[in-house]
């Protein structure tokens, strides 16, 4: 899944270990998400919405675009 | 989450990670001795013993991070799979093995006849492929590459 973490953190000059902090996890979750090789909890991205203050969807594209009853 | 942060905390990624990077040193400690020494009794034991404990204590305590427990689980879905495979494969493999090696010598290695001598403490055939312990080695060795090919290409830590 893409997402626009790696650019939000850049926005707030943040690094990869204080954005895990903020979010109580690891610098390597964070990395692994950013880079898409893992996709977060819905509790985790959830939390990751409400730090940057954003909805879900502004932040991560599961890129589809079928109807969804297809 | 939070009911069973305050019944145990859950042990920090880093200590998590530490743990695992022992384990892992123990079980090549474990294999060294097995290969070189050809030791298989008390260091071995010891060591597995050691190990056990090591991993009792990871799944005990549980990781705090996300990530890191899917490093675990997706570990432990291959080396599952990987230990049923090999179980299913096993006898085909031994039974290829004694045939190569009958083949290429003069050695008969197959059923012993009705009639061979039992000698006492000597086995009648040869054990060419140590087939539970080879289990155990084989998908322990699965499941810590495993853990470590998702934590290094997730985190390039």
């Amino acid at each position: 899944m893409k997402n626009k973490l790696k650019v939000l953190r850049a926005m707030r000059d943040w690094s990869q270990a204080q954005l895990g902090d903020a979010l109580d996890v690891s610098r390597q979750a964070v990395n692994a998400i950013e880079t898409g090789k893992y996709d977060p909890s819905l509790p985790l991205a959830f939390k990751i919405a409400r730090l940057f203050e954003l909805p879900i969807e502004e932040i991560f594209d599961d890129e589809f675009e079928g109807n969804i009853h297809d | 989450m939070a009911v069973n942060s305050k019944i145990k905390p859950k042990l920090s990624v880093k200590t998590y990670f530490r743990t695992i990077d022992f384990c892992t040193l123990i079980f090549v400690a474990g294999f060294a001795v097995y290969l070189f020494l050809n030791e298989s009794g008390n260091y071995i034991f010891l060591l597995g013993a050691v190990f056990f404990i090591a991993l009792l204590y990871l799944v005990y305590r549980g990781p705090s991070d996300e990530f890191a427990a899917s490093c675990w689980n997706g570990a432990a879905s291959y080396a599952f799979i990987s230990m049923l495979g090999l179980s299913l494969v096993i006898p085909s493999l031994s039974g290829f093995i004694d045939g190569m090696y009958e083949a290429f010598t003069d050695d008969y290695i197959g059923a012993p006849p009705a009639d061979a001598p039992y000698i006492p403490g000597e086995p009648l055939l040869p054990n060419l492929v140590a087939g539970e312990e080879l289990v155990m080695a084989f998908g322990i060795a699965i499941f810590l590459m495993s853990f470590h090919w998702r934590r290094f290409r997730g985190g390039h830590s």
